[in-house]
């Protein structure tokens, strides 16, 4: 794969609009303006994670991806997390080098707006100059997003769990297919408790859940589980290898994602 | 036409709903109307009425004004020409959008043949009521007990232009037709925001007084009051033709 020529270190703008909200807010209308500038009205979430990959199967995964959503003009969205190389959120030139997460497939793929959402779970802090760590773990914000909400609690003294942020971006997804006709996908790769909630939740609002089987946890629990036989008999419900790509474009053209 | 309501705290967020609302403009254009309402001499309301509606006949963006009408308490068939007049008098294009900002200055009433009042004058035998041609309406408080300032009208409209703008690539455009102490402030506003700025010579008070004070100002443009004139340059900005 050709890395582009474009790359910018921060959003396709060079700003990554941040925002910090609480749960009585709404999705600030910057992020709605943003996501309706796109040239097409479709909307994917990329959830899951990547435990007990390797840096071969991460490679692979943003490859799988990358080539499966080639030409897409919607709007990109994940968790609004990254890796960073040389403190910096990585780009398309990095993924050779640097441990993938899943939160950095939606400013991989071709896309016309990358947004992204994360629940505050620790105490947010500046590490070095413009070096800003989302909790004590040294979590990243995916600048190379071109806008990005922290969801916080309305106390400044208590954090979220990983799901602090579910019910904030399935109301704005939710706004932008009932007000705006949005197509709207949800793409599975490995994850945990946090992704079988969204996975659920995605498939019960009617979205296009893709479940990348092969993936690990989460994905291959959807796939396998007697506990989810419901959830796979749902039409809106679909699985895909992880080797395949040319399978996971193709749903994405029935599904009207791509042309 | 359905009137959509929404009604908000001042310096509340923004809405999403409004601005998804907004998108189904053809153009993406704002063009946001400030000057004179009741305090304006009507045979001026009626020329301003007049000029802007014929100059921005065929413009499919989104016209941001003050979502009220002005009319008799004793003939409610009379309304006052005001710059609030000129949507409702623009020919109807597709993807035209009227968009009206209303600060509550006082407490409303619903009355079943003129619809929702915020204002009656018994004084000046002049009630004030939501605009009936609008697609969309925002009314402002500070909350259900008090009331918000004027001003609260343009700064959410100045809002939206920034969030559009900014966001969205969307272009924008102030025309001032004559006005008090609330369009200089707005027109202020947007002239340190270096907005483009149209004003219309002859209209009087604000407008005039802007010529003046705005002279040499880079984002500021002048037309006569006349709807050729101000048609000139809505055409020059690509407001009402020509790929943006």
């Amino acid at each position: 794969m050709t890395p582009p020529t474009d790359v910018r270190d921060v959003g396709r703008t060079g700003r990554c609009d941040f925002d910090v909200i609480t749960p009585e807010m709404n999705v600030p209308a910057a992020f709605t303006v943003k996501a309706m500038a796109a040239r097409q009205r479709a909307a994917v979430r990329f959830a899951g994670g990547c435990k007990g990959m390797s840096p071969a199967d991460k490679l692979d995964m943003a490859k799988f991806i990358m080539e499966a959503f080639r030409g897409y003009q919607g709007v990109a969205t994940s968790g609004a997390t990254s890796a960073r190389k040389d403190g910096k959120a990585i780009s398309r030139n990095d993924v050779a080098e640097v441990d993938l997460m899943v939160t950095d497939l939606a400013v991989l793929v071709d896309s016309d707006v990358a947004l992204g959402t994360a629940p505050r779970t620790g105490q947010m802090y500046f590490a070095g100059f413009g070096l800003l760590n989302l909790d004590q773990y040294g979590t990243n914000p995916n600048l190379r997003m071109d806008h990005i909400l922290i969801v916080e609690d309305s106390n400044a003294d208590t954090t979220f769990d990983w799901d602090g942020d579910l019910d904030h971006y399935f109301r704005w997804m939710t706004m932008l297919h009932r007000e705006a006709g949005f197509r709207l996908g949800l793409v599975v790769w490995n994850g945990g408790a946090v992704t079988l909630k969204e996975a659920l939740e995605a498939a019960r609002l009617g979205w296009q859940v893709i479940v990348i089987t092969g993936t690990g946890r989460a994905a291959d629990e959807l796939a396998t589980s007697a506990e989810y036989t419901a959830f796979r008999a749902l039409d809106n419900v679909s699985y895909v290898g992880k080797s395949d790509p040319i399978a996971l474009r193709a749903k994405l053209v029935k599904a009207g994602f791509l042309k | 036409m359905a009137v959509e309501m929404f009604f908000t705290d001042a310096d509340h967020q923004m809405s999403s709903l409004i601005t998804i609302r907004l998108h189904k403009a053809t153009r993406r254009y704002l063009i946001r109307l400030t000057g004179g309402s009741n305090y304006m001499d009507p045979s001026i309301g009626a020329t301003c009425v007049e000029v802007l509606s014929n100059a921005l006949s065929g413009f499919n963006g989104v016209v941001l004004f003050g979502g009220t009408r002005t009319i008799r308490i004793d003939d409610p068939s009379v309304i006052l020409p005001t710059i609030s007049e000129v949507p409702s008098n623009i020919k109807t294009a597709d993807g035209l959008m009227f968009f009206g900002v209303i600060p509550r200055t006082s407490v409303m009433k619903y009355d079943q043949n003129v619809g929702l009042i915020l204002e009656t004058d018994f004084g000046s035998g002049l009630m004030t009521i939501v605009h009936p041609d609008q697609d969309v309406c925002l009314q402002v408080q500070r909350n259900v007990d008090d009331f918000a300032p004027w001003d609260a009208e343009w700064k959410e409209c100045s809002r939206v232009v920034e969030a559009f703008t900014r966001d969205g690539n969307w272009n924008s455009l102030l025309i001032v037709y004559n006005g008090g102490e609330t369009t200089l402030r707005e027109a202020r506003h947007w002239a340190s925001r270096n907005w483009p700025i149209l004003l219309i010579r002859g209209s009087g008070r604000a407008a005039d007084q802007l010529i003046h004070e705005l002279a040499g100002h880079p984002s500021t443009l002048v037309a006569e009051n006349d709807a050729d004139s101000v048609r000139e340059v809505l055409t020059n900005l690509k407001a009402i033709k020509g790929e943006l």
